[in-house]
Parts: structure tokens; C-alpha cells; sequence
């Protein structure tokens, strides 16, 4: 007999998180909660007059994973813990900002900014939702930190609490300020300005005086246009300029230089009214393209590092008791409790219990690794079974991994590559420079009187605002695009980077499989009603994944009493359920408990569980970690193009399922150490730019050796490992849609080059025929800039329906 | 013409009055946060009290 976990679930749900619940309690009024968590929180809720979030969203809570016990937090009440969360007010209250993953909706805004409801300690709290924060006003005298972390994580919205949330300071957001006040600045007076100008490109006669006040506050008003909101390109021209690199940002200067200093010439002199408004609507176009550029996905953050992953808090023995520490306090020597699912803070010696460690944060290989008292353990793995001690050998920060980390930490900056961008602008400033001193030397020979004039208006009209708003534009537009398709981009620059890659590296392990989604199978003696709610009693307790999966694939059977129950980490569990003795866990497992007829069973291609009934063997189950949907039609689609190659940690019992799924087209390794793996993208980064898609967690050295980063999540706000774009796992199977897109946005950006270019041919008809009226720059200069974005952005939009919309 | 003199500075009074009322508005942090109060004004129209039980 066989059958497969079926996930879909009919029947009641959550009041409170809308999970399925038939299994779950109901209250006196026949209300039905998944658990006992998500009910407290209802009748918490419920109890503070705050049931109104029931009524903005149905089932709007975050499933209780945990119940969190009541001193889980008490060191963030040491002083040197809350003197860096803390921000102190004159009042003597104090200011918290807590990253609150759990916020997804409407009803959580509401509740978390109602939190005043339960304390009187606690006054106003603002959620901002784009950055998931939660910023809290209460009083320490009356609630302690860690009371309120406490109370937060009770009702479902436990905050993040990493090392790195010490570090943090005040949230960022003046550099964006800066940005905003900039373009108000400068469209404030482009308007004005060229009110003032229009007497001037009519040919009116105005009366001498009035032309020339005008053009004094035109000049006034430039100023700060000149000196505040271009302060960015001056920076950067100078600093291409000093680093002996010429980008765009150079032209760009070169062509605000020139506008401003003729227009100054002018009114100075009373030769006219200068070109004021053509320079700041330039200066106003180029700050929005920059503002499009870098509007960012908040939520999401894409530089992190091992202090994201590591917890505030390690729980010590000291004389016989435990006590929670910070981590920066552990030192050498000191003994530390590390329970199921926690990470190693330290290097250590294990002390005692079985250590069975997860270490495929660093090293990629899925299966733990098993170490016996005395052994080393390094820092950086995760302990899957029951609580060990260790005796720390180092503190934190000379730990091996961290140390390692540190060392990579500040990788090659890839947007300093060649891109086509940086090319173009070389190739554009020769070309303006050389055709403004020719056309110098030209006008000394013919007409010496008009020579500075045209030289000047060459370099005007060739300010390359078109060119540098084309990009901007397309890759801003291209990235909306593509989060909205669910790959979320660092930078706009991985546009072009992703277009150009020449071969993908695939990472076997969460990226090609599904391990949250293991599939069960069963073979054996049939499985009677009472056999799977004795063997679902056994499991309840146990915290192995395999156990956990098999739990999840007997369903919900009637419940039952269970006795005498025994769990060895790493082994199995045996208990008395109803006078039947029951065994279950690993083949030695059942040896060691005294099973009879226990077959031999190739357990070279899945991972098994056994289970036997007063001690005769009745089955096994076998768990597999599917493969993702639809990976065959990938590769066929990103086989087109790229060169593929699937790369894994693990053993090669999965090849034949690997090659039955992927098509033979795509070269498989096996066994890989994360040195192999680097070894194998630095080879093909030999015909080009090479895309590494993994989990983000594994595999550091050849993530960081590859060209673009991708790392597969199923949910992209909660998981932010280092990388260049997040790619949320049900959007894998349209990879080659997203390059195939991004292929499109760089030809969008060649189109808008050369309409660029050829605007600026035109104006330089006018330059170096020494005519250009500050009419014709007025009608020219922002016209091209609104056609190149108005295309950059029109194409860009064309190219996703025709690219990402396709099912 | 030279009332277009005075009309340009009572303009020029008139602007800079909003422009400095679109710093405020930066400085005081209106343009951080651009989602949040779109999700905030959905709740608005919470009822007065609802108190233990009062759920059905």
C-alpha cells in the first residue's frame, strides 16, 4: 500500500491565522483556533476591547509558532543591551524600533499602533510598513524592554532580534529627504524661471528694465539650483574625474558648467537672458530619473551578514542555574545550552549530549553531522535533536566562520564593472569634446568673434541628459516590473549584469528541491486507524524534521495516551501507547530495540523511517524532498541560451531523478565542497558572466564568485541573505522569462541611446553653427529628455507584456 | 510696466510661501513613509468600544 501527503485542506479554520483547525480547539461559542496559541491571542485581543482587527481582515493574525515563555527576554533589560535599543526622550520615557517580520496587512498596522490598549505604560507606537519596523513610546519605570518584546511576541509579532539589530542606529532616511527636498527646489524654479523667460522666447519687446530684473531673480533663483541640487553631479564628476574614469556624470557637469557660466556671461553683460531654464528643468529631469532609480524595496534587505543570523542571546550554565547572555559577552570557558534548532554561537568542545549539526548555512551538505563529547564544533551550525553542552574555546568574533566572514565580507563592488552605460559615456565625451574644439578652431579661422560662443554651445547642447536618463528610466521601470513577477533586484545595474550572463550554476539543495514540502510515502503492513494514532501519539513529542514530516503525513487521528516515552536525538522514540509498545526512527534504532524481521532496505536514494509494534517490524516510510514544479520547461528555456550545470553537496543518489527531471542537457557535480563549487564558476566565468542561483545561505565562496547573485526564498521579507536579486520560489520556473526580459530592457536602452544621440546631432547643428537661441535650447533640450523617458519607459512597459505576461 | 515688477515679487512671496511649506512637510518626515498612511486610513472608522463578548 502507498499513498502521498496530501496537502489541501476542507473544513473549519482559525478565527484567529485562517489555518486549518479540524484538529484544533473550540471555544464556548463554537469559535475554532488552530491552537491553544492563536486562541489566547483571540481572547487577549478580545478581552482588551481590541476585536476590531477581527473586522478589517478575516483571519488577519500570524500563526502562534511558539508560546514564548515569560523570561525568554529578561536580558534585554541589562543595561548594556538596552542602552543601544533604547532612544531616551525628555520626558523620561524612551523610543524602541523593532523589525517586526510578522507585519503583512492592514489589521496589523492597526492592532500594533493600538498596543497603548494594554498598558498604560505604553503610549504612542507607529508602524512604517514598507520597512516592517515597529517604533514604540513607553515608559521603562512602568514596563520593562523586555516585557513589551514579551507581550509583542505573545500576540504573534515577535520582533527580530539579531546581533546586528545593536548596531543599528536611526533609520536612514535623510538621504531620501535630501533627494525630495532637491527636486522641489529645483522644480520650483524651473517653473519660475521659465515664466520669466517667455517674454524672451516670444521676442517680446519688454522695457529694458524689466528684462534685466527678470533675469537677475532667474539668476537668483539658479543659484541654489546650481550649488544644493546638482551638489551630487559636481561630487561624482569630480570624483570619475580624479579616479581617472570617465562616466556620464562628467559630460553632465561639463554641460551645467557651460550653461551656468554662459547664462552668468550674458546677464552680467546684458547680452541676454541666458539659458537658466533650460538648466534647472535639466537639473530637475535628472534628480527624478534618480529618484526612480533608487526607489527601493524597504522591506527587503540584500547585505546581510552573519550578525542577521545570529541571535542577541546565549543561554549559559553558571553554577548549576542557566542564564541568558548576550553574545558579545561569551567568553572562552564559558558553558553554553544549545536546544533544538539553535544556531552555535561559538566554537567550542561539546561537553555533553549528542551533537547532531546542520550544517548547510556554511558548508551546503544537507545531512547533519554527528560529534561525540570532546569533539570540536564550529561555530555557524545548527543543532537538529536534543540540547547539548559545549565549553566555548573562543568568543564570538574570533570564531572560524565569523572570522571568515569578516575576511569576505567586503566584496568586489560588480557595478564598477564595465557596463554598457560606462562605455557609452567614454565614448560620448571624447565625441563632444573633440567636436567642441573643432568647431573652436573652425570659428577662429572664419568668424574669431563667435568662437567661445560656439564652443560654449556645443557643450551645452551635448549635456548628455537624455543619455543619462535613458538608463535610469529603463532599468527603474524594469525592476518594478520584475518584482512585480517576484525577482526583486538589488540594484537597477543587475539588470544589465543579468542580461549578459552566459551560464547559470544551479544549487541542488532548497533550490531545485523543496525540502519544507517533503513528500511521505508509505510501504508496509497497512496502516489500521489505531496504528496511526499510536504512531501520531509517539511523534507529537518528537522534533526530528523526518519525524515532524512523517507526523504531518498520518494527518489528524483520534488522540491518544502515551507512557513510558523515550527519544534518542538522531535515532528515534519508542513509548507504551494503549499496552502496545511502539518503536520508530532510524533501521539501528529498531535493531537496538529489539525488532524481529527486520528487512535490509536500500536506503541509498531517500531518507527512511521504520516503525515496529511490540517489537515485530510493520513498515517504513520513505521521505523525499520534491523536486519544484515545472523545472524541465526551465532549463529547456534557459538551455537556449546559457550553458547549465547543477551543483550539490549531497551524495549523487538523486542523479537519475535529477536527469529525469531536468533534461540531459544540463551537466550535473556531485559531491561538491564550497571550494569545488567556486572553482567550477571561476572556470566558466572564462567565456562570461556566470549567474549563480542557490538558497543565499549556502555556499558563500561561490555565490561571492559569481557575477549575479540569485537566491531562491519562499518568502523574500523574512529571508535576505547576501545577494543581488531575491527570486521568490513559486516564480523559479519563469527564470528565462526574467532574462529574456532583462535581454530586452538593454536593447530598450540602445533605442534610447541612439534617439538620444541623434537629438543631440540635430542641436549640435544649431551649436556649431553658432545659433543656438536660448528659444530653440528651451524647446530642444527638455524635449529630447521627455521623449528618451517617455520611450525608455513606454518600451520597458511593451517588453514586460510581451516577455513576462506570457503563462 | 512696472506694476509686472511688483507682480512678480508678490508671485515670487506667494511661491517661496508653498515651497517652504513642502520643506516642512519633508522635514517632518511626511515623505518617509508613503504606504503606511494608506493602510491607516482603512481603520479609521473604528466603532466607539467593543468590549468582552461583544464579538459575534
Amino acid at each position: 500500500m502507498q499513498n502521498s501527503l496530501n496537502q489541501t485542506v476542507v473544513g473549519p479554520c482559525c478565527e484567529h491565522c485562517g489555518a486549518p483547525s479540524s484538529d484544533g480547539t473550540v471555544d464556548a461559542r463554537g469559535r475554532t483556533f488552530c491552537c491553544l496559541g492563536c486562541r489566547a491571542v483571540f481572547e487577549l485581543l478580545d478581552a482588551n476591547g481590541l476585536s476590531y482587527f477581527y473586522r478589517l481582515e478575516a483571519h488577519p493574525g500570524p500563526t502562534i509558532e511558539a508560546i514564548v515563555e515569560e523570561n525568554a527576554f529578561t536580558y534585554l533589560d541589562r543595561k548594556d543591551i538596552s542602552r543601544r535599543l533604547l532612544a531616551w526622550q525628555a520626558d523620561g520615557s524612551c523610543r524602541v524600533t523593532l523589525r517586526i517580520p510578522a507585519i503583512h496587512c492592514v489589521a496589523c498596522v492597526w492592532l500594533l499602533e493600538n498596543l497603548y490598549r494594554f498598558s498604560p505604560a505604553i503610549g504612542e507606537s507607529r508602524v512604517v510598513f514598507p520597512r516592517q519596523e515597529l517604533t514604540v513610546h513607553f515608559d521603562p519605570s512602568r514596563l520593562k524592554l523586555s516585557a513589551l518584546v514579551h507581550q509583542l511576541s505573545k500576540l504573534g509579532y515577535p520582533p527580530a532580534l539579531c546581533l546586528d539589530s545593536l548596531n543599528s542606529t536611526e533609520p536612514v532616511a535623510s538621504s531620501q529627504r535630501h533627494l525630495v527636498q532637491r527636486i522641489g527646489i529645483a522644480g520650483f524654479v524651473a517653473g519660475n524661471t521659465m515664466l520669466f523667460s517667455i517674454s524672451s522666447y516670444l521676442g517680446l519687446a519688454t522695457s529694458d528694465g524689466l528684462a534685466r530684473f527678470m533675469s537677475y531673480v532667474s539668476l537668483a533663483l539658479a543659484l541654489p539650483v546650481v550649488t544644493y541640487c546638482a551638489a551630487d553631479f559636481w561630487r561624482a564628476a569630480w570624483f570619475s574625474l580624479r579616479g581617472r574614469v570617465v562616466s556620464l556624470d562628467v559630460p553632465i557637469a561639463l554641460g551645467l558648467a557651460a550653461l551656468f557660466g554662459q547664462s552668468l556671461f550674458e546677464i552680467v553683460t546684458a547680452h541676454g537672458g541666458g539659458y537658466l531654464d533650460s538648466l534647472s528643468a535639466l537639473v530637475f529631469l535628472l534628480l527624478i530619473g534618480r529618484w526612480v532609480q533608487d526607489r527601493a524595496f524597504e522591506s527587503l534587505r540584500f547585505d546581510r551578514n552573519y550578525a542577521d543570523y545570529f541571535p542577541l542571546s546565549a543561554t549559559t550554565l553558571v553554577d548549576g542555574g542557566e542564564r541568558i547572555v548576550p553574545l558579545t559577552e561569551l567568553r572562552a570557558g564559558d558553558r553554553i545550552v544549545v536546544r533544538h534548532g539553535e544556531l552555535l554561537p561559538v566554537d567550542g568542545t561539546l561537553a555533553s549530549g549528542e551533537a547532531r549539526i546542520d550544517y548547510s548555512f556554511v558548508t551546503g551538505e544537507s545531512d547533519p553531522v554527528i560529534r561525540q563529547a570532546g569533539d570540536e564544533l564550529l561555530a555557524g551550525g545548527r543543532q537538529v535533536g536534543g540540547a547539548i553542552e559545549i565549553n566555548a574555546t573562543r568568543s564570538v568574533n574570533s570564531s572560524g566562520l565569523v572570522a571568515l566572514w569578516n575576511q569576505t565580507g567586503s566584496e568586489g563592488d560588480h557595478d564598477s564593472a564595465q557596463t554598457l552605460i560606462s562605455r557609452a559615456a567614454r565614448w560620448f565625451t571624447g565625441g563632444v569634446i573633440s567636436i567642441a574644439v573643432a568647431s573652436f578652431f573652425y570659428w577662429i579661422i572664419v568668424d574669431s568673434s563667435l568662437a567661445l560662443r560656439s564652443f560654449v554651445s556645443v557643450l551645452i547642447v551635448a549635456c548628455p541628459c537624455a543619455l543619462a536618463l535613458a538608463a535610469p528610466f529603463a532599468t527603474g521601470a524594469a525592476r518594478h516590473w520584475l518584482a512585480r513577477h517576484g525577482l526583486f533586484l538589488r540594484s537597477p545595474s543587475v539588470v544589465e549584469r543579468l542580461a549578459q550572463c552566459v551560464a547559470a550554476v544551479f544549487d541542488k539543495t532548497g533550490t531545485l528541491t523543496e525540502a519544507s514540502a517533503s513528500v511521505v510515502s508509505y510501504r508496509g503492513k497497512r496502516l489500521a486507524a489505531e496504528d496511526s494514532a499510536a504512531l501520531a501519539a509517539l511523534l507529537t513529542g518528537s522534533s526530528h524534521p523526518f519525524g515532524l514530516a512523517v507526523r504531518r503525513f498520518l494527518g489528524n487521528p483520534t488522540s491518544c495516551q502515551i507512557t513510558a516515552y523515550e527519544e534518542i536525538a538522531g535515532a528515534g522514540c519508542r513509548g507504551l501507547v494503549e499496552r502496545r509498545s511502539i518503536a520508530c526512527g532510524s533501521r539501528e534504532w529498531l535493531a537496538s530495540c529489539g525488532t524481529l524481521n527486520l528487512p535490509t532496505v536500500d536506503e541509498s536514494r531517500t531518507s527512511t523511517v521504520h516503525w515496529a509494534s511490540d517489537r515485530v517490524y510493520r513498515g517504513r516510510f520513505d521521505i523525499v524532498a520534491p523536486l519544484r514544479p515545472e523545472l524541465s520547461q526551465l532549463m529547456q528555456n534557459l538551455g537556449r541560451s546559457l550553458r547549465l550545470v547543477v551543483t550539490s553537496g549531497d551524495s549523487d543518489r538523486d542523479r537519475d531523478r535529477l536527469v529525469e527531471a531536468l533534461g540531459s542537457t544540463v551537466s550535473m557535480s556531485f559531491r561538491q565542497s564550497p571550494g569545488d563549487k567556486r572553482q567550477l564558476v571561476e572556470e566558466l566565468q572564462h567565456s562570461g558572466p556566470v549567474m549563480m542561483i542557490g538558497d543565499g545561505l549556502n555556499d558563500g565562496p561561490a555565490l561571492r564568485q559569481s557575477s549575479v547573485r540569485i537566491a531562491v526564498a519562499e518568502d523574500v521579507s523574512v529571508f535576505a541573505p547576501a545577494c543581488d536579486a531575491l527570486l521568490q520560489a513559486r516564480e523559479l520556473p519563469r527564470l528565462a522569462h526574467h532574462l529574456q526580459f532583462s535581454r530586452h530592457v538593454l536593447t530598450v536602452i540602445k533605442i534610447c541611446f541612439a534617439v538620444s544621440i541623434a537629438y543631440n546631432l540635430i542641436g549640435l547643428g544649431f551649436a556649431v553653427t553658432g545659433q543656438l537661441a536660448p528659444v530653440v535650447s528651451a524647446i530642444l533640450m527638455p524635449l529630447s529628455s521627455l521623449t528618451v523617458v517617455g520611450l525608455a519607459v513606454g518600451l520597458t512597459h511593451l517588453a514586460a507584456r510581451w516577455t513576462l505576461t506570457i503563462r | 510696466m512696472s506694476v509686472l515688477g511688483l507682480l512678480i515679487v508678490i508671485g515670487l512671496l506667494l511661491a517661496g510661501a508653498f515651497l517652504s511649506a513642502f520643506f516642512w512637510a519633508v522635514r517632518s518626515g511626511q515623505f518617509d513613509d508613503t504606504i503606511t498612511p494608506s493602510l491607516r486610513i482603512l481603520s479609521d472608522g473604528e466603532p466607539p468600544a467593543i468590549h468582552k463578548g461583544d464579538l459575534e
